[in-house]
Order: structure tokens, then sequence, then C-alpha cells
């Protein structure tokens, strides 16, 4: 039993990492070594998801073993079945002699194979693959966490992938070519863009989602989630814009990543809050860096004494990183950072009296004199497992958020973080110092963050808007992403993180849901091209799924997930074979009768409307939908009359199921009955070849039967494995939360089942008849409504006006924002460097000029002045001597005359 | 050998093959081409020989295994009458650098076949900025750091101003006075440590800063802010950070493509080693005062920087300006200095080595993305995102690479720019949470101007500019150059603990030592003022 977590991560782990592998080979081989115009590419891939699948498969089988089909049973599969026991790693240590030597171990030898499991939540197993990073207690690192969940979705995941591979290598056949004209994409001139074919890419960009959706799905912790969130987001920007010469694809493509990018910036905010307050990511329990201690000791069999104030001083760890000292009520803890490896000496080791006396020997080494007086529980050798047990377990988010009621524990106006492990359960620390807590405010808004995230990638309003034009990408990915796996990410990752999420981030999550099914459904009445109206239908089912799990309906909005998949990748693989069929016209507007062209993709998109809508003979016959969709009602209805405030919240999903109904029905009949609209796609559209209506004739038996036995069957039984603690019971609000709702117990929910069930039928049926009176029989033209209604139907159209106003709301300021930048930095901070760079240049002008003007005149002045005397003076030089004598005589009678002159006489 | 001796080598074999340069033939272009490759080889090698040696469990300077302390004094008399000493040395900080250093130069070199004239000069230039560059990453001795920074100046100034684009004096100048005017900042902060210290090594001037000099020596706080400020914006004007970053886009736009790659790859790192291994561990008062502009500036950059690159049209302006907003982060993720909520200091050691990372993860996307600009502009002559499209059917695997390192560009996960960036943001909560939600809004904007270039340039029907008809394939060496970046990128993103395991121990010091300098430094005040009471 102890080694069932690392199997069932090996087998899944490989399931996951085949299709990197395939993505890979595809890529480089499809390019450079295999035959363009051959299938090879998609042989890979398929068997790469193939093997997955079976992979997947045998996991749940053992998975069915080791609980002994607990879930047949209909009972939860408890801890102490699974998941319970810890790694034997030191059972091998004892009987040496000498020292006492504590080392920290690589995580990867122990915690990946030590299931933390039991006490948390129950049934599942975690550990960790390989470890990113490490700073001192904070740890990120590649993980799994697998319960039945885990389980259920790669095999959904792996099943439906490899038919929607199947059916791909019929639909993209035509890209088997050195010479693809693409008729959507055009030249300035006009012409048909020519490319050589892309096949193998095709399947490769498919393989690189099925590892990044498989890897999301094992994901251990949310940080990882959000690994391959992006992944599976870039994987659908590459699928989406796979026909890269067409505008409209690349578009889409980045409107896709950008909205998804906009809910991923809540996603981060949710991230950072749980990082800086939980410091950690994980979903399960799990140990940090256990530590192994190497006991040696000369005296076998002294007993030791309870620790009390162990003060250890660690040194030799160079980089000075060992953390000391814990230790109450007869434990050590230990706590270590640093690298794998390293040997760790204990310099010094106070017990303060207790316990064992110690004395050190010179070359670090420690040896320990038990004091068998002293009593206590534990022999030498079990001391070795005492420290390793107490290692360092560290709760995941879900108990330390949660008690084994699926309470959170108040401290004062917080949230309690349960840091202290007593037996099966988590406690809140009992040393004050210690106590950890989050502010409830700042849980509610991770909550609410890691929600936006969910909100973008299940295109939930106000994000939905990236979904229906993500519809420019193949079929098989609208099948596969944009309806059974990525897009379902987000519901996934909203009952994953259900622990987290406190009584406002639900209410929350149940609004949009519900007003996200009602304004899908909306526009999906209106929507005439053929994809369209599934990828309405689609993100109002997700709302549905989305609604349910707000509620407290955990286990029915899963339920919804599976069955949805299913049913919805039916339906586009039917609306794909009818593409293909029609050569790749989309608009409903232009089919008709096409049921007796195409016989086999009109009854199984029969299959699959019939699901959707509901629709069902109870006690008779019920296709899965009916399952889902009551549980969810019934769930909504349970709630509203506990909470009578949010009575919305049973009445719009009720409605919807109405609507849902008529627009389904509507599609079927506008495109398989009636007459031909347009004869020349009538005459030309044939039935598709066996490769693509395969996989539909499965996936039809699946959609209608994968449900059976309802919250009875081995589906519903699976999930609620996985339901996490409490929500069977109902939980009641935190004493300190904003709004005060109480989620419905099973039981409660239960009692609403057969009023739920039999008023969702009705509302079905009566969108089915609606539909069937105006586009099959028609009593009233459709037209003639539409013409009454302009107002409407143009809002609708136009679905509610969203990507107009974002447009107008967020692109065009953000590149005008953008501009002043740029603005900024030409006329401000290249104006302040102009301008004192200009500022030098003229000062040095001035500089110049004073130099040259002044200071140079100043000089030159004197210069050429002394000079000019100089010259003056040479007209009497002239070297005559009787000139000079005159100039004596003459200048001596000057001074003669004026001394008389002058000089005062006496 | 001796370990000076052979960091030594490691400095100054590119400088010897420069030398080497003077001996060839102008007209030999090839052989000059394939000679400076061998000296960038070369060099490279003996840096993984430094890897290799390296001992990840001594956490402060090390040389050849060896922790360098009084006994094993990896360092020479230089001028002795200015206690001015030769001394090398490195840690995990300075180590995972040196490796980028090398790395970039290789394929920098392998992308200057694109140098259309005065081959030699240009080599030898190069070389000598390879010598410079190295050199900075190891010396432990301020005055030595400070030469080698100006080392490092002229021949950049050369490169883009001979080599460059149409307005490459400009560029050159500008370049230049920015990086003169830190470099006076610094040595005004230089002096005023000597005078404090009568030193120049920087181990002892830390000491000094965390007041734990054994002579007793100490600077008080006003000085250690006044010092940090003047180190910091001499480094940011490096990094470059908002508002010191105008500099940045048009000597990438005039630089020649190897020389873009430098100056993104590894001389912005500059900056930030440059506050890792000064301006932090002698200041750490000033630092600590100083985190919350730090912080604020960081998401600035980041942020403006986005706004910024959404707004180009011109295709390496664009990728200049996401170096302006890339890294903020790590200017982001060194200001977090907070105490987080079990009373360690592990949220901003997160953030330090996020920082770190993000150096790492930016050198070597950035150096590809501008490679990749290169590649087109080498065909088509021009840079205008408006006027191409297409490429992806024309260049089908020039395409491929270059979405590889944009998408590692835009952060996105197994690629390295997510590693630095989403560490340092969930690093940053601890110390402010508005700031922390601002930077996250940079995830949008990143993605924007990222998918929307790649739209322009790499998708649609046709390509729309000049030259179409020239437009071939790239060929193998820019092929090599291309897949090699993106396959580091990958490394890099996928197992991100090969860098942390080499700069943990380091960073870690670090983040204690600074903590400790801290609180002396606060004891001191407290001290002082309960004096005067």
């Amino acid at each position: 039993m102890d080694s069932l977590g690392p199997e069932l991560a090996t087998y899944l782990g490989i399931a996951t990492v085949l299709p990197l592998i395939g993505f890979f080979v595809e890529l480089i081989c499809g390019a450079y070594l295999w035959d363009r115009l051959g299938k090879r590419a998609a042989l890979c891939s398929i068997a790469c998801i193939g093997i997955g699948f079976v992979l997947s498969f045998t996991a749940y089988l053992r998975w069915a073993d080791a609980t002994d089909n607990q879930y047949l049973k209909n009972v939860s599969a408890h801890a102490d079945e699974v998941g319970a026991g810890h790694a034997e790693e030191s059972h091998e240590q004892e009987g040496h002699k000498g020292h006492l030597y504590v080392s920290d171990t690589p995580d990867e030898s122990s915690s990946s194979e030590t299931e933390s499991a039991a006490h948390a939540s129950p049934g599942h197993f975690s550990g960790t693959f390989y470890t990113l990073a490490e700073f001192g207690s904070l740890r990120l690192s590649i993980d799994y966490y697998i319960d039945s969940l885990t389980i259920l979705m790669f095999c959904m995941v792996t099943f439906i992938a490899t038919c929607i591979h199947i059916f791909a290598v019929g639909y993209m056949a035509d890209e088997l070519t050195e010479d693809y004209v693409d008729h959507f994409a055009h030249t300035a001139d006009g012409k048909h863009v020519h490319r050589p074919g892309r096949f193998y890419r095709f399947f490769s960009y498919l393989s690189l989602f099925c590892f990044s959706m498989l890897g999301l799905v094992l994901a251990g912790n949310i940080f990882q989630v959000f690994v391959f969130w992006e992944l599976v987001g870039i994987c659908s920007f590459l699928l989406i814009g796979f026909y890269v010469e067409r505008k409209s694809a690349n578009v889409a493509a980045n409107k896709a990543f950008i909205v998804n990018r906009v809910g991923d910036f809540g996603f981060i905010i949710g991230l950072m809050i749980l990082w800086t307050w939980c410091g950690t990511f994980q979903f399960g329990d799990y140990e940090k860096s256990v530590l192994t201690a190497e006991i040696v000791a000369g005296d076998e069999t002294a007993e030791l004494a309870s620790f009390e104030d162990v003060i250890l001083v660690l040194e030799g760890a160079d980089r000075g990183l060992a953390v000391t000292d814990f230790g109450t009520e007869g434990r050590i803890r230990l706590r270590f950072r640093g690298k794998a490896d390293t040997k760790i000496h204990i310099a010094a080791l106070d017990l303060k009296g207790h316990g064992p006396s110690v004395d050190f020997d010179k070359d670090g080494g420690i040896h320990l004199t038990l004091d068998s007086s002293k009593e206590g529980p534990t022999t030498v050798g079990g001391l070795v497992e005492f420290l390793a047990d107490y290692g360092v377990a560290n709760p995941g988010l879900f108990s330390m958020l949660r008690d084994h009621h699926g309470e959170l524990t108040a401290a004062g106006d917080d949230v309690a973080l349960l840091t202290e492990q007593h037996g099966d359960h988590w406690d809140v620390a009992h040393d004050e110092s210690k106590q950890r807590k989050i502010p409830y405010m700042l849980l509610v808004v991770a909550g609410l963050g890691v929600f936006a995230g969910c909100i973008g990638k299940s295109a939930q309003f106000p994000l939905q808007t990236w979904l229906p034009d993500a519809m420019e990408g193949p079929t098989p990915v609208s099948a596969l992403v944009h309806s059974a796996t990525m897009v379902a990410a987000g519901v996934y990752l909203a009952a994953r993180f259900f622990p987290v999420f406190t009584a406002e981030v639900l209410l929350t999550i149940a609004y949009v849901g519900c007003i996200t099914l009602f304004v899908a459904a909306t526009i999906a009445v209106v929507a005439t091209d053929i994809k369209r109206v599934l990828a309405y239908s689609t993100i109002s089912q997700l709302g549905y799924m989305m609604l349910a799990i707000g509620l407290g309906g955990w286990a029915a909005g899963l339920f919804h997930l599976i069955t949805h998949a299913f049913f919805k990748s039916l339906m586009f693989l039917c609306s794909g074979s009818v593409i293909h069929g029609c050569h790749h016209e989309q608009e409903m507007t232009k089919m008709g009768g096409l049921r007796k062209k195409m016989p086999v993709t009109a009854y199984t998109m029969l299959v699959g409307v019939i699901a959707i809508a509901g629709l069902a003979i109870p006690g008779v016959i019920a296709f899965s939908g009916y399952h889902s969709k009551d549980a969810i009602l019934a769930t909504a209805l349970a709630y509203t009359s506990k909470n009578s405030l949010h009575f919305l919240l049973f009445l719009v999903p009720l409605v919807t199921a109405g609507i849902t109904a008529f627009y389904m029905f509507r599609l079927w009949f506008y495109t398989f009955t009636g007459k031909p609209r347009d004869s020349h796609v009538y005459d030309h559209c044939h039935e598709s070849p066996s490769v693509i209506y395969a996989p539909l004739v499965v996936l039809a038996v699946l959609a209608a039967g994968c449900a059976i036995g309802g919250e009875h069957g081995h589906l519903f039984g699976m999930i609620k494995g996985s339901i996490p603690a409490g929500v069977d019971h109902g939980i009641a609000s935190f004493d300190h939360a904003v709004t005060d709702v109480s989620l419905p117990s099973h039981h409660e929910i239960h009692e609403v089942h057969g009023t739920a069930g039999t008023a969702a039928l009705l509302s079905a049926v009566l969108g089915m008849v609606i539909a069937f009176l105006l586009y099959c029989r028609p009593v009233v033209d459709p037209a003639r409504i539409r013409d009454q209604m302009p107002g409407v139907y143009n809002f609708l159209v136009e679905k509610w006006q969203f990507d107009n106003l974002y447009e107008a709301m967020f692109v065009k300021p953000a590149l005008v924002v953008g501009r002043w930048c740029v603005t900024f930095d030409r006329v401000v901070l290249d104006g302040v460097l102009h301008t004192s760079a200009n500022l030098v240049i003229s000062v040095s002008r001035w500089d110049r000029k004073f130099d040259e003007g002044i200071i140079d005149g100043f000089v030159n002045l004197l210069g050429t002045g002394t000079r000019r005397f100089g010259l003056s003076l040479r007209v009497f030089q002239t070297g005559r001597m009787r000139q000079y004598v005159m100039f004596i005589a003459v200048s001596v009678l000057v001074l003669f005359a004026l001394l008389f002159v002058f000089v005062p006489k006496a | 050998m001796d370990p000076l001796i052979f960091l030594s080598l490691v400095i100054f074999l590119p400088t010897l093959g420069a030398i080497g340069l003077l001996a060839f033939n102008s007209k030999a272009v090839d052989a000059m081409r394939f000679y400076s490759l061998i000296v960038t080889i070369v060099t490279l090698l003996l840096t993984f020989q430094m890897w290799t040696e390296f001992n990840p469990d001594i956490a402060g300077l090390q040389a050849g295994g060896k922790a360098i302390d009084a006994a094993n004094p990896v360092s020479a008399e230089w001028i002795s009458g200015w206690k001015i000493n030769y001394s090398l040395g490195y840690d995990g900080i300075s180590l995972p650098l040196v490796l980028l250093t090398s790395f970039i130069s290789v394929f920098a070199c392998m992308a200057s076949w694109s140098i259309k004239k005065l081959h030699k000069g240009y080599f030898i230039l190069f070389l000598l900025l390879e010598s410079g560059m190295l050199g900075v990453f190891l010396s432990l001795d301020f005055f030595l750091f400070y030469v080698f920074w100006e080392v490092m100046l002229l021949p950049m100034y050369f490169l883009i101003g001979i080599w460059g684009g149409p307005r490459k004096e400009y560029a050159a100048i500008k370049f230049f006075l920015y990086t003169l005017a830190g470099s006076v900042l610094m040595l005004i902060a230089m002096l005023m440590f000597y005078f404090a210290g009568d030193t120049f090594s920087l181990p002892e001037l830390a000491q000094l800063g965390q007041g734990r000099h054994p002579s007793g020596a100490t600077m008080d706080n006003w000085s250690q802010l006044t010092a940090f400020t003047l180190l910091f914006i001499g480094f940011a004007i490096k990094i470059p950070t908002f508002p010191f970053h105008t500099w940045l886009p048009d000597a990438h736009v005039e630089a020649p493509t190897p020389i873009s790659m430098i100056l993104a790859g590894v001389l912005l790192k500059m900056g930030g080693y440059g506050i890792l291994r000064i301006a932090f561990p002698l200041c750490p008062h000033g630092a600590h005062v100083a985190a919350n502009w730090l912080v604020a500036i960081g998401v600035i950059s980041i942020i403006y920087g986005a706004f910024a690159a959404l707004a180009q049209t011109d295709f390496k302006r664009l990728v200049a300006y996401s170096s302006v907003s890339h890294m903020g982060y790590v200017v982001l993720g060194m200001g977090v200095w907070q105490i987080s909520q079990d009373g360690s200091f592990d949220h901003w050691s997160m953030g330090m080595n996020g920082a770190m990372f993000q150096m790492l993860g930016h050198g070597v996307s950035s150096a590809g993305m501008f490679f990749m600009v290169g590649v087109i502009y080498d065909r088509v002559h021009h840079r205008d995102l408006n006027q191409f499209g297409g490429l992806a059917g024309k260049m089908p695997l020039y395409a491929g690479l270059s979405a590889g390192l944009f998408f590692a560009g835009l952060g996105l996960p197994g690629l390295c720019g997510f590693i630095g960036e989403i560490f340092v943001v969930l690093s940053a909560w601890n110390k402010s949470a508005v700031l922390a939600i601002v930077a996250a809004g940079g995830v949008i904007l990143t993605a924007g101007y990222i998918l929307w270039t790649m739209q322009r340039v790499f998708l649609g029907p046709e390509y729309k500019g000049p030259h179409g008809e020239e437009i071939t394939p790239i060929n193998a060496r820019e092929a090599t150059v291309g897949f090699v970046l993106l396959a580091t990128a990958i490394l890099l993103g996928v197992y991100p603990s090969i860098m942390f395991d080499m700069m943990r121990g380091s960073m870690a010091l670090l983040v204690e030592s600074l903590e400790q300098g801290y609180q002396v430094a606060e004891q001191a005040v407290n001290g002082t003022a309960s004096l005067t009471k």
C-alpha cells in the first residue's frame, strides 16, 4: 500500500511527459525528416496520448483496487485505506558507534516517496518530482497531488484527446499537401495564400497541449498549476492561430491569450497573498526537507528522557544556514536550510539538564551518554525514528486553512493558520509566539484573485469574450481545448482550491457562474455560425459548473464537467464533420436537411443535443447531461431555500435550462432538418469518412452513458471520493464573514432533488418544443420575431457590446498611455538631457567668448600695447650721437623748467 | 595553477587575443572571425573551469575552490602608496554573471559575421570589451573595479560610434556621457569610502559598512545614505531604470546586432551586479532606508517600460524598452527588504535570488531577441514593425526560434524569463502590497506588446515591406546561435536550480550580513539617542 502513491505518480507522470516528448519528435522530425505528405506525426501523437490513456486507466484500476471499490458503495475513500504510511527510511540506521550526525537529505529521496496524507484530506497522495528553488523555509517545486479526481480527469482528458486526435487525422488531411490553398487568407492583390501543408505541426501543438493539460491536472501545488495554466494558454494561442496567414485567427489568438492574462493578473495577486502569509503553495501536507539522523551510541538500550528547551548550535555549514532550536512537549524538531548531502556537525548541544549528557570529541562529533535514570518513551534506535518523524512535517494549504471539519479557525478577527500537528489533524500552534494567521479579508482577496484566473480560463463573465473568437482555430482544437479540457481547467481549479475559498468568494463564484450561463445562452440563441453556437453553449455550461461549485455543490459541478466534456466534444466533432462535409461552410443559414446526407453525424449530434438539453424519460432512459444538470439544479434549489435572498441563483439557471434546450435544438433543426437553404452547399455535401465518424460514435456512447446511475453511479462516486472535508455536511460561514450564507448539506440537496429535476425537465421540454415550432415545423417565422425586436436582437448579436466596450475601455487607453510614455521620454527626459547638453555647449561658447574676448583680449591688448609702445619708441632710436645729445640737453632743460615751476621755494 | 594567475588569464585572454589580431592581414576577414570566435570559446571554457572549481559550500568569496581570507589572499600589490591591490575572486553572485558574459560573448561573436567593415578594429575592440566585462565581475578591489568599468566603456563607445546605424554618433556619445556621469558618482562614493576605511578592498569596505571592521572604523548613517544614493544612481543608469533609461533605446537602435546582444545581455547586468556587490554590502543602512525607493523605481520601470514598448514601431526600440521593463524586476527584487511572517528574511532572500535569476534569464532572452531582430534586419534593412508580416511562412525556422525567445521574454513558464519575474513578484507583496499588484499588472502589458509584435512580424498572409526578395531562410550559423540561446532559455526555465544552487549560499550570506549590518547601524543610532537622553 505504501508504494501505491509513487506507483500512481509514475503512471501519471509518464502519461504527462509522453506527449511532451511527442511534441519535440513531431516538430523536429516533421519538419526535417519525415515526408510532409505522410501521417507519421499523427501516428506518433496518437501513440503518445493513447499510451497516456492506457497508463491513466491503469492508474484508475490500481486506485479502484486499492480503495476496494469503496466508491461503488458510494462511500468516500477514506484516508486510512490509502495514503497513510511514511517512508521507512531510518530503520537500518541502528547499531553504529560513536557520533550523532544530523544531515539533511535531498527531497527527492524521501519526500517524493513519502505520502503525507492521512490526516489532511482523505484519500490523496502527494509528493515531489523535483525542486525548482528553495529559500529558507520557502520552497517551490514540481509536485503531484493524486486523488480520485486527478485520476478521473486523466482518464477523461486522455480518452477524449485520443478520440479527437483520431478525428483530426481525417479532418486535417487536407494539410497533407505541398500546396495548401487557404481560402480565408488573401494577399494584397486579392489572391488566396498558397503554402505548404502543416499537418505535422498541428499534431505537435496538440501533443504540447496534452502535456500541459495533464501537467495542470497532476499539479501538486498552486504555483505549478499556474505554470501549466500559462502553458495551456500558449498552446491555445498556437492552436487558435494555427492558420497564421489569417488575420482573424491571429487577432483571436492574441485576444485569447491577453484576456487570459487579465485573469492571470488576479491569479498572481492570489498567489502573492498566499505565498506571503501561508508560505507554501502545496495542496497536500508535505515534508520540506526530511532529516535523517544518524545516531551511534555506545550504550545500546538506554532510554531517553523528554527533551525540553533543547538548544542545538550547529556549525560546519559554512553558509551559516542551519537554523536551530525547536522543542517542546518532548519533541525535537530540527530545521535546516542548506544543500543536500551537507553533513552538519553539532558543535554544542545544551539539553539544560534533561536527557542525555553530552561531551564532544575533537573531530566535532558528539558522544551521547544517555541517562537511564530518567524515563522516556524511546530507545536509542527509536530516537532515530523520532527525529525523522518529526523532521519537518508541514501542512499544505488545505490543512493549514481548514480543520478536519472543513471549518476555518478564528484567531481574533483573523483566520488562524494550522501548523501544529496532533496525531491525525492539524491545530493552531499553542505557543503564542509561533501562532500564524492571515487576515480574513486577505484570504477573501486571495480567493477572488485565484478565481479571477479561473474566470479567464473558463471564459466566465466578464472575460468570456475570447472564447467565441477562439473558434477561428481548427475544429478539433475547439473540441479538445475550447470545450472539453482547457476551458474546464478553470472549473477544475475552482474545485481543487475549494478549501481556500471563503463564503464571499463562493458567493462571487456562484453569481459569476449565474450571470455567465444566462448571458452566453442568450447570445447563443441568435448566433448563426454553428461553431459559435457551440462556443456560447460551452461558456454557458461552464457557468453552470461554476455556479454549482459556488453553491457548495462541489461534486455536482465536477460531475457536469465530466459529462459536458463528453457531450460537448462530441458536438464539436459533429460540427467539424458537418464543416468538413460542407467544405468549410460554417454558417447554419446555408445548411438544412443535412440529415439525409450525413446520417451518422446527424444522429450522433442528436445524442449530444439531448444530453446537453437534459431531456430524459425519468426512470427509463436518461443521458449524462440530465443527471449532472439535475444535480446542479438540486443544489441550487437547496441553497436558495436556505438562503432565500439569493433566489435568482436557482431561477436563472432553471430558465436557462430551457434556453439551452431551445438553442441546441435550434441548431440541430437548422442544420439537419427542413429544406436545404443553399443548394450549392447541399449538393456538394457528403458524409465524412470513417476516421472522422468513428470517434463520433464512441463519444456518443459515452455522452449518453457515462453518467449511468446518476448520483448512485460509478462516476459520481469516483468524484465524491475527493470531496473536501465538510462539504457533505454543509459548511457555515466563518464568524467574521461579511456575507452570511450557509451551504446546503448532501442530505438537504437530496431532499429537493425530485422537485428540481422535474422543474428542469419541464423547462427543457418547453425549450425544445419552442425550437421545434420555430425551426422544424415553423408555426411562426423566426425572422418576424427578430424584426419585431430589433433592439434586443442587435444587442445580442453584438454580444452584449462587451467587445466594443473593452476595446474602448482598455485596449485603446493602453495604447494611448504607451504613446504618452514615449512622448515623455522624448520630450521630458531627453528634453532635460538635450537642454542640459545644450546648456553645457552654450556655457562653453560663452566660455570661449570670455576666453577669446576678455582674457585673451586683455592679454593681447597688453601685448599689442607694449609692442606698439616699443614700436613708437623706435623712432627715437636712430643711432645718431648728435640727436641723442640733443635729446639729453632738451630733457635736462625741461626738467629744470619743471623744477622751477613745481617745487616750492624755500 | 595559482588562482590569481588563473583568474587573470580568464580576464586577459581576450586581450591577448586582441593583440594577436594585430598580426592578421586586414583582408583575411574569415580568419579573423574564426580566430576571435576561438578566443571567446576558450574563454568560455576557462570560465567553465571556474565553475567546476567552484565550491558552493563556501558562501563568501573564493578562488580555486578555496575561500579567500587573510590566509589565502588572491591579491597582489599594485599601487601600494594608495593601498590599491590587484585582487580577484568570485562567489555565487559573480560566477553566474561571469558565465553569462563568456557565454553571450561567444554567440555575439558568432553574430559578428554581419559586420561589414573594418573587421580587424571591430574584433580587437570586441575582445577588449570582453576583458573589461570579465574584469568588472571578478575584481574585488574597488579601484580595480572602477578601472575595468571604465575600460569596458571605451570599446563600447567606438563599437557603437563606428559600426552603428545612421545616428551612431548621437547614440554613442549619449551612452558614453550617461555612463560617465554614473562613473563620476561612483568615483565620489569610492573616495568617501577610501577616506573612511583607508582601503579599496571591497570585502574590507563591506565590513566597514556593516560595522564589523577590525579597526572599529565605521561610517555614519548619513554618509552611508549619501554613498548609497551616489552608488545607486551610478548603477541605476547602467541597469537602466526609469528615469535614467533614455540612453538605452538609442544605443540599441544604433548599435550593430552583436553589440546590442552584449549590451542587453551583459552590460545592463553590471548595474545590478554593482548594487549587489558594492552598493548593498558597503552601505546596508543606506540600502535599508532606500529600499522603499528601490521597490518603487523597480515597479515604475516595469510598467513604464512595458507601456513604452507597446507604442513602438521600431522593432529594436521595442526590444530595448522591454529590457527596461524586465530590468525593473531586478531592482524590485533587490528592494523587498522586509521581515517575513515567520520572522525570517526568506521572502527578501527569494526576491534577491529572483533578481539575480532575472538578470541571467534576461541576459539570455534579450540577447536572443536582439539577435533575431538583427537576422531580419540583415535581410531587409529596416525595422519598421508595420512593414513586416508573413515571416512565419517565409522563414519557418527563424520564426519558430524567435517565437521561443520572445516567449521567454514574455515570461512563459518553462522558459527563463518566467522564473525571475514570478519569484520577484511573489516576494514583493511582503514589502508592499500596492506596488506588488502594480508589478503583477506588468504581465498583461508584456503579453500585449510581445504578442502584438509577433503578430505584426511573423504572422499574416504576406510580407509587406521593402526588399521582400532578399528574405532567405536563416543559415546554419544563425540557426546555431538562435538554437543554443533558446535551449539555454529552456534549460534555465525548466531546471532553475542549476543557477540557484550556485548562488544560494552567497545570497543567503549577503542577506544575513546586510541585515546584521543594518541592525548594527540602528543600534548605533539608538545608542547615541539614549545617551543624549
